[in-house]
């Protein structure tokens, strides 16, 4: 898929450029408004990842800029301020999702894939990995062509995990991605363990292999054998 | 007590005793020019009965002139002339006191001494007379004093009754900037310059204090952002050697830290910053019941027992706020809830109480409400919790009141 990212930021432009490259993207990246704005109106994206805070202007103006010329690109807001105002106007003029710093790749990643399935298959699509299907838009998993049933929090760790399959997903990342602030009323990582063991579980029962495997003590990888 | 009252206390005190003073001073003064008067008179009525007796050779009559008595006995030796004062009684038998001058005349060739008297005013009279008129005097005065105090405190006072006013309504967190209006008296006129001085100074050295601690959070969360993203990106690495998983994950995992306590830290300046303004009735109960929904997992992987007595309870607060202190509270039973242990939800219309059972508090109840007080061994938890909950509180004026029995702790809210 071809992004577009316009972030100012040097260092936190890097990581997103090179983590999303790894996914295959191809991936464009401009660190002001006036480049942001020039490459919203010539060229067509699958999806624009624009921050608010830009040189030379407000990154709401390019997601103006972006609706008038390709209301179909996805736009996902990044902002250093967690503030209902300018989630509410950036919603508000057509953004799709919208992510405060500092945010996890993967939960970045997450949201990625979601805008990107939303537009591209209009809401009706399905996500294959190995003995695995995915029916997004009805919530519906089947594992060997078997139908399973999984919790909503369950649905969402698989869909997350697969949004970042073959990557390290970290405890926090998946308790913020799950429970987003209310994760803090958790005790420790216990829980998501317990919720992971569940999962797997699931996925191993109706004949699919054990996917998800413990790494370095600090997260997750969800691959194939 | 107040200072116009006190005043007047004085005032009086020391209107007791000079009237006290003065009136003694007024009291012998008076006699004595009662006394000269009377002495006078009676020296007068001496050189008529002389003059009388000179002219006609004969005694006047004893009939008295006024209420002065003439008297005259025969007397073989010539009276010394003598005046004094004496005690006799009256026509009524009553012992009264009485000025008599005795002098000697001579009439038709016989001596004879002549007794001229007449009864002084009683000292008793006259002190009672004049007591009783400063009496009235001082009454009048107390009274004239407490309408002055009131007309003073009413019109001479009242711009520094209205500064008061002013001062007590003077919130640090509210914008808005009370003028006090100009005033002729140069005290008070002083006073309020030196109050908006004070206040103003105040108020900005509390902005600046505000912006800066929300600034400073800003800018914390790009860099906080960038360390985060490298680590993830290390950590996406194959093949890290494990004394270096250790590393980083304890720095990762101090970045998770740092960015939740920076996030927590902006959520209360952006609370004391009054950021969150729109008001809507929340439908508490509704509210609660979301919360529960969402803490759901938590509350099942505790094997936590909820029991929710709730009424409808509609109260005027921004929402998001609403949210932030539900979560707060009940995150907060869950955390420091013990396995199997219970919460018990009560709501009733400006009511709420949350209970949750846990092990004893490890610090003074009194400090619970401080910012980064840690009750419990939690090691994630950063404590600031409850200091966002009593910012929320403190903010609507709402009551917040933690309580503990039988290992059961509860937080409750009057709005």
């Amino acid at each position: 898929m071809k992004i577009l990212l316009v972030e100012d930021e040097t260092a936190l432009g890097d990581s997103v450029i090179s983590f999303l490259k790894k996914e295959g993207h191809l991936c464009e990246w401009v660190k002001n408004f006036n480049a942001g704005d020039e490459k919203v109106s010539l060229y067509k994206y699958d999806c624009t990842l624009i921050d608010i805070g830009l040189p030379g202007g407000s990154g709401l103006d390019i997601v103006k800029t972006l609706k008038k010329n390709n209301p179909k690109t996805g736009i996902i807001i990044i902002s250093a301020k967690n503030s209902l105002d300018d989630k509410v106007a950036g919603l508000d003029l057509g953004a799709d999702d919208y992510i405060t710093k500092p945010f996890h790749l993967a939960e970045l990643n997450s949201r990625l894939n979601s805008v990107l399935r939303r537009r591209n298959f209009e809401g009706s699509n399905e996500i294959i990995f190995e003995k695995i299907k995915i029916l997004s838009d009805m919530q519906e998993v089947f594992v060997n062509n078997k139908k399973t049933t999984l919790t909503k929090k369950e649905f969402d760790l698989l869909l997350f995990f697969l949004s970042n399959k073959n990557r390290v997903v970290t405890k926090e990342s998946i308790a913020e991605h799950l429970w987003g602030d209310e994760s803090d009323a958790a005790d420790s990582f216990d829980f998501i363990y317990s919720h992971i063991k569940n999962l797997r579980k699931k996925i191993m029962d109706s004949g699919g292999d054990d996917y998800i495997k413990s790494v370095y003590g600090m997260g997750y990888k969800f691959s194939a054998q | 007590m107040k200072l116009l009252t006190k005043t007047g206390i004085y005032y009086f005190i020391i209107t007791l005793i000079l009237f006290a003073a003065g009136g003694t001073i007024f009291y012998f003064s008076l006699r004595n020019i009662i006394n000269e008067s009377i002495t006078e008179h009676i020296y007068d009525i001496k050189s008529k009965v002389v003059s009388f007796v000179k002219k006609t050779g004969n005694l006047p009559p004893e009939s008295p002139i006024e209420i002065y008595k003439i008297e005259f006995t025969h007397r073989e030796i010539p009276a010394t002339e003598i005046l004094r004062d004496t005690i006799l009684a009256d026509e009524d038998g009553e012992l009264e006191p009485f000025r008599m001058l005795v002098f000697p005349v001579q009439a038709e060739g016989k001596n004879y001494s002549a007794i001229i008297s007449r009864p002084l005013i009683e000292s008793d009279d006259l002190i009672g007379s004049i007591a009783l008129s400063l009496s009235l005097l001082t009454g009048i005065l107390l009274v004239i004093l407490f309408l002055l105090n009131w007309w003073l405190s009413k019109s001479l006072w009242k711009p520094f009754y209205h500064t008061l006013d002013e001062l007590k309504r003077f919130d640090l967190h509210k914008k808005e900037t009370r003028s006090l209006p100009s005033v002729k008296i140069s005290e008070f006129r002083m006073l309020n310059e030196e109050i908006i001085k004070m206040t103003d100074k105040i108020r900005n050295d509390y902005q600046n204090l505000k912006e800066f601690t929300e600034n400073a959070s800003h800018e914390i969360q790009t860099p906080l952002a960038i360390i985060r993203s490298k680590l993830e990106l290390m950590i996406q690495s194959e093949n890290i050697p494990t004394e270096q998983q250790k590393l980083i994950q304890d720095v990762y995992e101090s970045t998770n830290r740092l960015s939740k306590l920076n996030q927590s830290l902006l959520l209360l300046a952006k609370i004391e910053n009054h950021q969150f303004h729109e008001l809507e009735t929340v439908d508490l109960k509704k509210l609660v019941e979301n919360k529960l929904l969402q803490f759901e997992d938590m509350i099942a992987f505790k094997n936590i027992t909820v029991k929710a007595n709730m009424e409808k309870a509609g109260i005027k607060m921004n929402l998001q706020l609403a949210d932030i202190l539900l979560s707060n509270i009940i995150g907060n039973a869950i955390r420091h809830n013990i396995h199997e242990g219970k919460i018990i939800i009560e709501l009733k219309n400006n009511f709420l109480a949350i209970s949750n059972s846990g092990n004893p508090l490890t610090t003074s109840p009194k400090k619970l409400f401080e910012r980064f007080q840690k009750a419990s061994s939690s090691g994630d938890s950063i404590g600031l919790g409850l200091s966002i909950v009593k910012q929320i509180c403190d903010t609507y004026n709402f009551k917040i009141n933690y309580s503990s029995t039988n290992e059961m702790h509860s937080i409750s809210i009057i709005f």
